[in-house]
Parts: C-alpha cells; sequence; structure tokens
C-alpha cells in the first residue's frame, strides 16, 4: 500500500501572539460631546519607517495541489509605495453610538487554505458567512479574546462539499479564527458595540466618519504589535489626524 | 484481518520493538474494518484522515484509530462524535453535522476498528514483568496517542522518559483508573487486570530514554511543526522529557499535584528564565526537587521535579532554556511609536 503522509512543514510558522484585546473600551478620557451634528472624523496612517520587515513565506506540505507549495505570512503586509501596514484595527475608545442593526453578512472565505480577509471588524450581533471553495476539509475553530483552548467558542467541521456555515458573532471583543488541520490558517474579527472603527487598507490608511466633537482616545491593534492609545480632539466639521508610527524596537 | 492478527501474534511472541505507528510497514489491511471505513462515504466525503491516520494513511493530529474500538465503547463514541467540546472542552476535534444515520454509521465503523487482545496469553507467560508489559503496552496500542521513541502522537505526554519523572506506585495508581485520579482525563480506562497493571507498570518504571531515538528527531519535528531554531528544538525537549506533564502544555501550569503547597498545583514555566539564569536552570535540573507537604500527616504529593538534566547534554539544556525564554514578555523587532 503506497503510504502518502500529510505532514505540513513549517520552519517559518511562527505562533502568532496573540495579545489580549481590551474588551471594555472606556478610557479616562470621556467624550465632552457636541450638541449639534456628529460631523465630525478621524482618518490616519500606520506607517513603518524605510527600512520595513518582508513578507515571510511559510512552507506547507500538506493538500500542496490546493494550499500550494508556500503560503505569505499575513502578519505584516507593507505597502511598497508608502511603508503603511494593512490590517491595523484602529477604534476610538469612549465614544458612544448605537450599531447599525440588520446589516448585511460578513464573509469569512476559506481561499487555498488562506482566510479572506485576514482581519476585519464588524457590528456586534453581524451574521458570519463562512465560506469554503477549496474542495477539501477545513475545521473552523473559533475563539474569543486569545488562543487558548479554553476560550474556544466553537468548533466545526466544514467538509469539502458544505460550501457555507453560518454563525452570528454576537458578543463583542476580538475572535480569532485557526484550522486545526492546516495549522497556518488563521484570521480575527474584531466585533464592535459602536460603529467607531476602521481596519487599515494596503497602504496602511484608515478613516473614521460621524463623530461628535469631542477629545477621544483613539486605540490601533495589530496582532503583533499589540496595541497603543493616542489622545485625538475631534472638531465639529473638521478632519483630526491620527497616525501612528512604527519604530525598530 | 487475519494477516494483522499473523503480524500481531509475530510481533507478540518475538516481544521486540514497540507498536509500529498503527501496524507494521507492509501491513495488509485489505478487507479490514479499518479499510471499511476508509472507503466509507463517511470518511471519503468528510476526510477524518486529514487528521487521523486509519489503516497506515492519514494525519498526525489526533489518535491513531486502528484500534479506537478497542478502547471506546460505542456510548462514548456516541458522544464524543455528536459534540466533541461536550466532551473535551478546546479540543481540536471539530463538530461534524452528521444526521443521525450517519452518526450511527460512524460510530459502528468505529466500534468495529479494534484488534482482539492477547492480555491472557501475555500474563501467562514467563517472562519478567517489563517484558510482560512492553507486550502489553504494544498489544493495546498505547502509541495511538503516546509518543514512545520514534512511534505515536503527541495526543498524550511522550513516554520515552517517563521511568525518570513518575514512581512506579503512581503509575499502578493512574492506569488502574485514569478517571479516578484525574476526572475528565482524556486517557481511556483499559480495564486491565492487576497483574497487567504491574507488568505496565514495571515496563514504564525502566523507561529512561533507552528508546530515545536522536536520528528520528527531524521528521519528528517536521511532523509536529516545528523548524530548527534554538527555541523549536526546545519545544521538542520540553515535549520529549515530558515536562510538559507536569508543568502544562506550553509551560502554563496548572496542573495538578495532590498535598501540595501552597495550593496543590505545579507551578508553570514561563517566567523560568526570570526567576533562573542559564547556569542555574541547568544546576537545578540536575537535582531532584521534592516539593512540600501542605499536610504532613497526608499522603506525600505524588510528583516531583525529576533530575532530568543528568540525561540532557548541553545543547539539549541550552535549547530548553530558550524555549522557555521566548515565553517572558516579547520584545518583537518592531514597536508603535
Ligand atoms: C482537525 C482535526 C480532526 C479531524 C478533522 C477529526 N478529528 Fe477526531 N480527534 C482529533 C483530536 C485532536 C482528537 C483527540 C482529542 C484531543 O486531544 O483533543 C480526536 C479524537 C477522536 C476520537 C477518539 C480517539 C480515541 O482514541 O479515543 C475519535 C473516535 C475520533 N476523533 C473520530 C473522528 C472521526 C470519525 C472524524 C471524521 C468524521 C474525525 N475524528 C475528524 C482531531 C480531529
Ligand atoms: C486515547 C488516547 C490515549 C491512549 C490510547 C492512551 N493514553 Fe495514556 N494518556 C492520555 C492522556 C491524554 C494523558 C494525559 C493525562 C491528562 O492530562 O489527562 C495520558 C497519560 C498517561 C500517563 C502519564 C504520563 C505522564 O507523563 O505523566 C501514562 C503513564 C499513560 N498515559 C500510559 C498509557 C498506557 C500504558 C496506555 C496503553 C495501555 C495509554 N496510556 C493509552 C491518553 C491516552
Ligand atoms: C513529574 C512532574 C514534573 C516533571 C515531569 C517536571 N517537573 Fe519541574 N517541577 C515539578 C514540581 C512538583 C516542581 C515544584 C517543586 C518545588 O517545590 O521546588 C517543579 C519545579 C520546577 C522548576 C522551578 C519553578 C520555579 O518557579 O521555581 C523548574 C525550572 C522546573 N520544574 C523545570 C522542569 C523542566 C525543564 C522539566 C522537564 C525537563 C520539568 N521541570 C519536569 C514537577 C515536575
Ligand atoms: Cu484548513
Amino acid at each position: 500500500m503506497t503510504k502518502y503522509r500529510t505532514v505540513l512543514t513549517s520552519a517559518a510558522l511562527t505562533l502568532v501572539v496573540l495579545i489580549a484585546w481590551s474588551t471594555n473600551g472606556q478610557i479616562a478620557a470621556t467624550p465632552v460631546r457636541s450638541i449639534l451634528s456628529n460631523d465630525g472624523s478621524i482618518s490616519g496612517a500606520v506607517r513603518f519607517p524605510d527600512d520595513y520587515p518582508e513578507r515571510e513565506k511559510i512552507t506547507t506540505t500538506k493538500d500542496q495541489a490546493v494550499c500550494g507549495a508556500f503560503q505569505y505570512s499575513e502578519s505584516f503586509v507593507v505597502s511598497e509605495e508608502n511603508h503603511g501596514l494593512k490590517n491595523v484595527v484602529v477604534t476610538v475608545e469612549g465614544a458612544e453610538g448605537k450599531v447599525k442593526a440588520g446589516q448585511a453578512a460578513a464573509i469569512l472565505d476559506q481561499n487555498k487554505c488562506q482566510y479572506t480577509p485576514h482581519v476585519q471588524a464588524v457590528p456586534v450581533g453581524t451574521k458570519l458567512e463562512i465560506l469554503n471553495n477549496d474542495g477539501l476539509l477545513h475545521n473552523v475553530h473559533a475563539y474569543f479574546d486569545g488562543l487558548d483552548p479554553k476560550n474556544t467558542v466553537f468548533n466545526k467541521a466544514q467538509p469539502k462539499f458544505l460550501k457555507k456555515i453560518t454563525q452570528t458573532l454576537d458578543k463583542a471583543g476580538m475572535y480569532f479564527f485557526k484550522c486545526d488541520v492546516h495549522d497556518h490558517m488563521s484570521a480575527y474579527i474584531a466585533v464592535m458595540d459602536h460603529p467607531y472603527y476602521a481596519v487599515t487598507d494596503e497602504t496602511g490608511r484608515f478613516a473614521i466618519s460621524n463623530l461628535p466633537a469631542g477629545t477621544y482616545k483613539v486605540k490601533a491593534w495589530h496582532e503583533v504589535l499589540g496595541s497603543l492609545e493616542k489622545t485625538v480632539i475631534v472638531e465639529s466639521g473638521k478632519a483630526a489626524d491620527a497616525n501612528f508610527d512604527i519604530l525598530p524596537n | 484481518m487475519i494477516g494483522k492478527i499473523v503480524l500481531g501474534l509475530l510481533a507478540l511472541f518475538s516481544l521486540q520493538a514497540v507498536a509500529a505507528t498503527g501496524g507494521g510497514q507492509d501491513e495488509d489491511w485489505t478487507g479490514t474494518p479499518q479499510m471499511e471505513f476508509m472507503n466509507s462515504e463517511i470518511v471519503t466525503l468528510y476526510q477524518c484522515t486529514s487528521c487521523h491516520t486509519i489503516g497506515e494513511r492519514g494525519g498526525t493530529v489526533g489518535p491513531i484509530l486502528n484500534q479506537v474500538g478497542t478502547r471506546r465503547d460505542k456510548e462514548w463514541l456516541r458522544r464524543w462524535i455528536s459534540d466533541p467540546q461536550e466532551v473535551k472542552p478546546g479540543t481540536k476535534m471539530p463538530k461534524f453535522d452528521f444526521t443521525p444515520e450517519q452518526l450511527e454509521a460512524t460510530v459502528d465503523y468505529l466500534a468495529n476498528m479494534k484488534t482482539e487482545l492477547h492480555t491472557d496469553q501475555i500474563l501467562a507467560k514467563k517472562v519478567p514483568m517489563a517484558e510482560m508489559g512492553q507486550a502489553l503496552f504494544e498489544d493495546y496500542g498505547c502509541v495511538a496517542c503516546h509518543r514512545f521513541g520514534s512511534e505515536g502522537r503527541f495526543v498524550a505526554p511522550d513516554l520515552t522518559w517517563i521511568g525518570v519523572r513518575k514512581t512506579e506506585d503512581w503509575e499502578k495508581t493512574w492506569l488502574s483508573a485514569p478517571e479516578a485520579f484525574k476526572p475528565g482525563t482524556f486517557m481511556p480506562n483499559f480495564h486491565i487486570p492487576a497483574k497487567g497493571v504491574e507488568a505496565l507498570a514495571a515496563f514504564l518504571h525502566t523507561q529512561k530514554g533507552q528508546h530515545n531515538d536522536a536520528s528520528q528527531q527531524w521528521e519528528f519535528r517536521t511532523n509536529f511543526f516545528l523548524g530548527n531554531t534554538d527555541k523549536e528544538r526546545g519545544e521538542l525537549v520540553f515535549r520529549r522529557f515530558g515536562c510538559w506533564s507536569c508543568h502544562g502544555e506550553s509551560a502554563v501550569g496548572k496542573i495538578r499535584n495532590p498535598n501540595m503547597a501552597p495550593d496543590e498545583t505545579m507551578p508553570g514555566l514561563r517566567k523560568a528564565t526570570n526567576k533562573y539564569t542559564q547556569e542555574q536552570f541547568s544546576e537545578r535540573l540536575n537535582q531532584v526537587f521534592y516539593p512540600t507537604a501542605l499536610d504532613e500527616s497526608m499522603p506525600k504529593p505524588p510528583f516531583y521535579c525529576p533530575d532530568y538534566g543528568k540525561y540532557m547534554d548541553k545543547s539539549e539544556l541550552g535549547d530548553l532554556y530558550a524555549y522557555l525564554k521566548s515565553f517572558a514578555p516579547k520584545k518583537s523587532k518592531w514597536k508603535f511609536k
């Protein structure tokens, strides 16, 4: 009988450090709100200096026909153009506002043994559609608040014929997804109980609008870098800047 | 099946090398319940073999399933397959949405995947206890979950060095009824007769690394996702020597040691490198540390920290230190300003 090995080598596989997500948003500075309107905004970018990390390669030797011979790590996706860092979750702490109910479903696609998007932020109560068009088994192991077996929210098999699983994200905080079949697969979903948040794009930029004037703590969170807060003053009808620079440690 | 039994008996009578990964290399599985399951709709559609080895094929994430029917009854299997998280919270085994028919079919396939045990024959043999124990170890297929020498899986602690870290008395207690010592443990109760328990404990207690196979280490690392940095080699040492059976999976601690001061739990080691320099650490590992009893009038805590350092070379000690150091608050190369 032919013996095949389903083995995944991943010399470069570094266990992602899950930095605890502070679920309690209210920080010292309470926003002083304008009675007028929610027409302030905050925008900015998260950027590396000239010398920035390259994307790491992770070797795969399991299900290579679908997963490919290697995968690029998604922990540091940096723009060549402006050194902006993708996948940073930026939130305005201590802002009040209702999350929009009845929104469209969020998507977590398992595509060639990689989750897309790698990081997203959605309102609490969002229905999540988990897709699998890979034609092989993935298991969707979701954790809340850090990668620890005891933090498991659910762990569902998604066999090759099951194209979609739906799951409601009903707690505000950080969800983490991992496949135990393909150890390198990981994704984050920040579930928000207010509407003032964004995830940085390919160029590391973000914008948060419809904010009442006030003084806010703005928090940037990244899966490897952890989080940092800045105080930002938002004036009515104006765009305030919040830039986060990354430096060698 | 016949082939399997013949091979099983051959292995048994020669009382040699301990069980291979669920069967010999050239074993013929044609027509066995294992092959039946392998070719069933359940495995072809749901791909249990992504994580489990059945026959000789499959993944290394979960236990080898060839003998699962020998150690688990239908009721347990039904509970497990219906909702693994209920039985073992946090397990990597996912829940499959089976119809009641599929569930029953799976349970039947699994319960049928057994091998005949030869307990009585083995216990009747006039051989030293440890030798008898080795035959039982093989017969029960303990390497389905445990790593031993170059065989087995990492679902349970590596037993290659078990004789250094646990007392024979405790091993007997454990083997007679694992769930009595640790409620909720994933280790099944094999209902081993008393003499068998004696024999197995005698065998395990002689395991002080003589089956350690350094030449297998590379294959081993790739099987378990480990690279070749100091830290990753250190993780391997941590697993191989079974530090994790007392200091917890990835050194988090929280494992019970009855009557140990102050709170009956063994320490995690994630901050050990703050407390001990590399030299102090190596020195510490060269001697046995018996913990203080909480109540002197009660039986002593069963677990002590073994003198593993004596069995390690310098590079292993260094790698182990690097592994533990990797848990100290990390300095990423980059930080937010
Ligand atoms: C993502 C990996 C994964 C997949 C897929 C998977 N399992 Fe498991 N399974 C495990 C792990 C891991 C364990 C051991 C429990 C633990 O350590 O958490 C286990 C344990 C078991 C056990 C108990 C084994 C024993 O020795 O007691 C059975 C039975 C089992 N699985 C059957 C199945 C079947 C049937 C399928 C397919 C329908 C399947 N598993 C799919 C990971 C998996
Ligand atoms: C289904 C998986 C499974 C099988 C099969 C199994 N064990 Fe275990 N065993 C475990 C687990 C899991 C533990 C760890 C105890 C815990 O944390 O619950 C363990 C612990 C042990 C320990 C203590 C290890 C230590 O480092 O302290 C010994 C000794 C042991 N098993 C012996 C055996 C023997 C002998 C057999 C075969 C007769 C066997 N086991 C079969 C799962 C298994
Ligand atoms: C059989 C259980 C057992 C095993 C296996 C074991 N230890 Fe221990 N270890 C203990 C106990 C119990 C203590 C606490 C003893 C004491 O009170 O000094 C301890 C304490 C320690 C300490 C001191 C912790 C501190 O906070 O001061 C270190 C370091 C340590 N162990 C390292 C190891 C390493 C490394 C291994 C594997 C090579 C290992 N131990 C294997 C039981 C064990
Ligand atoms: Cu996967």
